[in-house]
Formats: C-alpha cells, sequence, structure tokens
C-alpha cells in the first residue's frame, strides 16, 4: 500500500522562557522598571524536545488517531507535516516529497484543518470557504461550483452571507471543516477538530466527517485525546507520549496487545459462607487473573481478568453453581483505548 | 505568468474583503476624515505664527502652509512602505492567518502586500484630502512642476522605503511576544519620521550631525526631489539627479538584502515555533 505520509526519527525542541524570583537588588528593581512588574528577577531558557525521534507512517486510506494527553506533541507534529514548522531533526514525507526540501509540492497534498486557526470572523461564511479555496489555488469555476455545495454540506446554506461572528460554536466548526472540503487535498490533517461542541454536535459532525471524508477514501491523521472520535472514526492509532511514539497499530490490535484483554464482572446471591472456596476455584481457571470479590447488600460481586472471556466464561458459570450460587448479572467488559494508553505509558489520557 | 496572475487574484479578494470589513464601520472612516481636515486647520493655523515664508522655504520656491501641508501628503505613503510588513506580519501572527498561509502553496507575501495595499488605499485617500482642503480651503500653492515625474520619484521612493520595511521587520521576527511589539515600532518609527525625513520642515533646519541621519533615509530624498520637482526644477537638476541616484541606488542594494532577510525570518519562525515568547532572552541572572 503507497504510503502517504511519513516521519522518520523526526524531533523537534522548543525553546521555553521562563522566569524566577530573584533577588530584590536595584539591578532587578530596574530591570522591572524595563521590563514590567511580572519580571520576577531570573530568566532562564530551557531547551524542550517536544517531539522525539519519532517514526510513523500513515498508508494511503487509513485514519489514524494521534492519541495523547495535553501536550504530548501532537500538534506540532502536525504542524511539522503541515510544512508549518520544520523537524529539527529526521526526515517527514507527504506523497513522497520532503516537507522541507520539496516544501511547495508536499503543500498540494495537504487539507489542513486546525480549527485553532478558526474563520475570519469579521468576514462572511462564502468569503471564508472563497478564502481557503484561493490559499490553496482550487480553479475559480472549480472554487464557485464547490462553495454552493459545501454549504449545503455543512449546513450553512441559509446563513452564507452572514458574518461568522453571529455563528454558534458548532457554525463554526462546521465552517472550518468545510474550508477543509474546499481545499479536499488527499491528506486530512486535523487537529482536535471538535474542541468546544456538544455532544449532540460531535455526533453530527462525526458522521458529516464519515461520509465527506473517510468513506471517499481520504487518509486522515487526526490528533484527539477524545476516544469517543477515536473508535468511531479511525482504523489506527499512534499513542504519543511527551514526544515518543509508545505504540502504534490497528485498534484492534492495540487491545489484543494487552495483557488482559477483558474484564469480567458477575453478580452473584445466595453464596452463604462458600465464596472463599469459589474464590479458589476460579483462581484455578486457566486464562484468569486478577480475581477478586466484593459483598455489598447481600451481593456478591466477582471481578476477574482473561484474556479469553468467551472461552472462559462457561466454566466460571459452572463453578458458580456448583457453589450453590445464583447468577444475577454477568457484564463482559472489551479493553478501551483509555486502557490500552494507561498500560503503555502509565498516564492517564487527560 | 500564472502564478503573478493567481497571487494577484489573492491580493484583490483580500483587499476586496479587508475593504468590506472597514466598510462595516462607517462612522470610524468619517472620524478618520474629520482628523485629516482638523490636522490640515491646525498645521495652518499654526503656520501663521511664522507669517507663512522663511528663507529656507524660497529654496522649495513654497511657502510654510504648502510646505507642511504637501509633506502631510506625501508622508503617509512613505509611513505605509516602511510599516507595511511589520504590521502586516503581527496583525496576520495575532490573528493566526500567517501561521494557516505558511502551510498553503500560496505566497505570504501575498498577504503582506494585500494588507499593505489597504494601507495605501488610505494613504491615498488621505493624501487627496489634504490636498483638496489645502488648495480650497488655506490656498496651498502646489507648483507648477511636471506631476507624473512627482508620481514617479514618490513611486521610487515608496519602493526604497519599502526595503527599509523589511529590515524593520526583523524586529518582530526575533522579538515577538504578541503584547504589541509591532505596534511599538511602528509608533516610534512615524515620531522618528516625522523629525528626519523632511516631511513636515526642511531638514536644513536640524543640526549637522542630525542631517547625516537625515540622509542616510530613503525617503528624505524622494519627498526633497519630489518638492523640488513640484516646485518647477527640472529634472536633471543636480541635486534632483543626486536624489534619484541615491533612490536607485538603495533600491538595487537594499531590496535584494530586505528579501533575503525576509525569507530568513519567515525560516527562523518555521524553525522557532509560532509561541509568543521573546527568542532572544538568554539564561541571565539579574542581581
Amino acid at each position: 500500500m503507497k504510503i502517504a505520509v511519513a516521519a522518520e526519527q523526526v524531533s523537534k525542541v522548543y525553546r521555553i522562557r521562563e522566569t524566577y524570583d530573584g533577588p530584590p537588588t536595584r539591578r532587578l528593581l530596574m530591570a522591572r522598571f524595563l521590563f514590567g512588574e511580572t519580571f520576577k528577577g531570573v530568566v532562564t531558557v530551557r531547551e524542550k524536545k517536544v517531539v522525539n525521534n519519532l517514526n510513523l507512517s500513515l498508508a494511503e486510506g487509513d485514519v489514524m488517531a494521534l492519541l495523547g494527553p495535553n501536550g504530548a506533541g501532537k500538534s506540532t507534529l502536525l504542524e511539522m507535516i503541515a510544512t508549518g514548522l520544520t523537524p529539527d531533526e529526521g526526515r517527514i514525507t507527504v506523497n513522497g516529497y520532503d516537507t522541507v526540501r520539496q516544501r511547495d509540492q508536499a503543500k498540494l497534498f495537504i487539507t489542513p484543518i486546525f480549527p485553532m486557526f478558526g474563520a475570519q470572523n469579521m468576514w462572511t461564511a462564502r468569503q471564508n470557504l472563497e478564502y481557503a479555496a484561493l490559499l490553496h489555488n482550487i480553479p475559480r469555476p472549480e472554487m464557485i461550483s464547490r462553495i454552493d455545495k459545501i454549504l449545503s454540506v455543512i449546513g450553512l446554506a441559509a446563513r452564507a452571507d452572514e458574518l461568522v461572528m453571529r455563528f454558534s460554536t458548532g457554525m463554526r466548526v462546521r465552517l472550518i471543516l468545510g474550508m477543509g472540503l474546499m481545499i479536499d487535498a488527499p491528506i486530512y490533517l486535523m487537529d482536535e477538530p471538535f474542541i468546544g461542541i456538544d455532544p449532540h454536535m460531535a455526533i453530527e459532525i462525526r458522521s458529516f466527517l464519515k461520509e465527506q471524508i473517510i468513506n471517499r477514501g481520504r487518509s486522515v491523521l487526526l490528533a484527539t485525546n477524545v476516544l469517543e472520535d477515536v473508535e468511531h472514526l479511525c482504523n489506527k492509532a499512534a499513542l504519543i507520549c511527551e514526544g515518543r511514539l509508545v505504540t502504534c497499530g490497528t485498534l484492534q490490535q492495540l487491545k489484543s496487545n494487552l495483557h488482559h484483554n477483558d474484564t469480567i464482572r458477575l453478580e452473584v446471591t445466595r453464596l452463604n459462607g462458600t465464596s472463599e472456596s469459589l474464590l479458589d476455584s476460579l483462581r484455578q481457571l486457566t486464562e484468569t487473573r486478577n480475581v477478586t470479590l466484593s459483598a455489598q447488600n447481600g451481593l456478591s460481586h466477582f471481578q476477574l481478568l482473561t484474556s479469553d472471556s468467551r472461552g472462559c466464561l462457561p466454566g466460571i458459570i459452572e463453578i458458580i453453581q456448583k457453589g450453590g450460587g445464583e447468577i444475577r448479572h454477568v457484564q463482559v467488559m472489551k479493553p478501551s483505548l483509555a486502557d490500552v494508553f494507561l498500560t503503555y505509558t502509565g498516564h492517564h489520557l487527560m | 505568468m500564472n502564478t503573478i496572475s493567481r497571487e494577484l487574484g489573492k491580493i484583490r479578494f483580500l483587499i476586496l474583503a479587508d475593504f468590506r470589513v472597514q466598510m462595516l464601520f462607517r462612522l470610524g472612516i468619517l472620524i478618520q476624515l474629520l482628523n485629516v481636515t482638523i490636522a490640515a486647520a491646525s498645521y495652518y493655523f499654526l503656520t501663521t505664527l511664522f507669517h507663512g515664508s522663511s528663507e529656507v522655504m524660497k529654496r522649495y520656491s513654497t511657502d510654510v502652509v504648502s510646505y507642511i501641508l504637501l509633506g502631510l501628503t506625501m508622508n503617509p505613503i512613505f509611513t505605509t512602505s516602511l510599516v507595511g510588513f511589520i504590521s502586516a506580519l503581527e496583525t496576520t501572527y495575532v490573528s493566526r492567518a500567517l501561521e494557516r498561509i505558511m502551510m498553503a502553496p500560496t505566497s505570504p507575501y501575498s498577504l503582506f502586500f494585500s494588507r499593505m495595499a489597504n494601507g495605501y488605499i488610505t494613504s491615498i485617500i488621505a493624501a487627496l484630502l489634504y490636498l483638496a482642503i489645502g488648495i480650497a480651503v488655506f490656498r496651498v500653492r502646489l507648483g507648477t512642476g511636471n506631476p507624473l515625474a512627482v508620481l514617479l520619484i514618490l513611486l521610487l521612493g515608496a519602493i526604497a522605503t519599502i526595503a527599509v520595511g523589511m529590515l524593520l521587520a526583523q524586529v518582530f521576527f526575533y522579538t515577538y511576544t504578541g503584547k504589541g511589539s509591532g505596534g511599538s515600532v511602528v509608533i516610534f518609527v512615524q515620531g522618528f519620521m516625522s523629525v528626519f525625513t523632511g516631511a513636515t520642515f526642511p531638514i536644513e533646519v536640524l543640526p549637522t550631525p542630525l542631517r547625516w541621519i537625515s540622509a542616510m533615509l530613503p525617503q528624505t530624498h524622494a519627498i526633497r526631489a519630489a518638492r523640488l520637482v513640484l516646485a518647477g526644477r527640472a529634472i536633471f537638476d543636480t541635486v534632483i539627479i543626486q536624489d534619484l541616484l541615491f533612490l536607485i541606488g538603495f533600491c538595487m542594494v537594499m531590496l535584494p538584502v530586505g528579501v533575503w532577510l525576509m525569507r530568513k525570518g519567515l525560516e527562523h519562525m518555521r524553525k522557532e515555533g509560532y509561541s509568543p515568547q521573546p527568542r532572544f532572552a538568554t539564561a541571565r541572572r539579574f542581581g
């Protein structure tokens, strides 16, 4: 399969300026006079590697999530792929074109959707769409035919000539996605496209993205820390933490790579003193680990981890029934991406 | 050729879009017009104190009122040329339009020139207003020189000043803080220009060491040459030829330097990122 985006050992270092309280001397007072009252006394510049020796490849037609907590380096990586930033080390190619040495060619394949850049508030929706098309050299006849189509797709046809400053957050998000659709280059780079929208609108926009972008075979890199976006839209995920790629693969692969696949919870009644022996029997089962029991209001709650819930569930049920227990409820939980992230990095996503 | 016409199309779109935004604040435009009138009137009444003429003015075959109003007419065009890049950089940086354009197959210069074009349109409107008010109300004498030659001199002066503007833009590239550093520079430069370029008073009245500063500025030469041509001097007059040669030489040397520095500055942004913090700060202990 053809590679749409490849990052090879990419690093990016930012210089971060920090100030600390210094002793109140005459020179400090003079510095405060010049730089303002907020000047604390000591200025240091430290280097922070926001992307660290990262390798990544996105195949054509793949929808890959860049999953990581805030400050993980997702946006910086996307900006580097989009040619807005240059890597300090390593190399990025877009459709085979180097993003530094062949920047102009690489840009032609990219649709950047960075909601943080926003739309021009004092322009109309139509003007914003036209602006996006002009910036990306869409020929005028094509631009004109696309604008009306996209306005209706994003549900803003009736308000096309209204100033964006009067739009709600959801409408702005749709407009920004519409600006992306105007460009419609084969590789979509999206940085937190759902930020600031309510859950109902998120569902609507997810299905919109699926219809308008993903189902048309576009390659997508989606930076987010919202797991629902990933589960609904992506077939692959790359886990990034502190600038490093922790792991990468299909969602199924990532989940199955965990030592425990599933968590089984059982709610049992009428155990009457046999719970300890039941626990021992359950622990004897192969494929089960971390078997625990808690009791509340006459109900016993068993929880155990297994790599094969389908295979061991009949055995579990049999042991409990033999022990006189009556199963009231069984719950089998597949591992979530949050579990995957926690297992690989030791950090929570948010 | 195709690329140029495409970029010109983008500039046209941006100019019109900005113009529409300005039209949303029509009251602001009216207030600006009023400001021009008040400025012209205040200079007129101020100059009546000096009885309208002086020895220095005779060199320009004019009186003080005409001298100042003509300077006020030309000054905004040079100010736009000088601060156009740094102002455009700052406004597009704050609105994040610069970041967006750095990722698009569009030259950032299209963005800068469209912003500057709006500045020029405003400057030209202000210039025409100064002239109209000056001639109609305050009986300003423009002179009998060739207006086309004056326009060409102003154009050459504006191009030379754009080169200085590119140098000035480096202040933004290496200090951007998102706190209006460009704005402070613009205010400083406007004050500096009013003293050293001969726009509002002849540089002959400055002390000799300060005249050296004036002589280094392309605006001084453009404004002087334009004034002398307008006063009826021949274009081949020694002083005018010297001024024109200075401007041509300045353009030939400084424009490539300016373009090179702008390219380095944009690459610097790509390397350092767009976070608002001073890049020159070094680890240093005060006190």
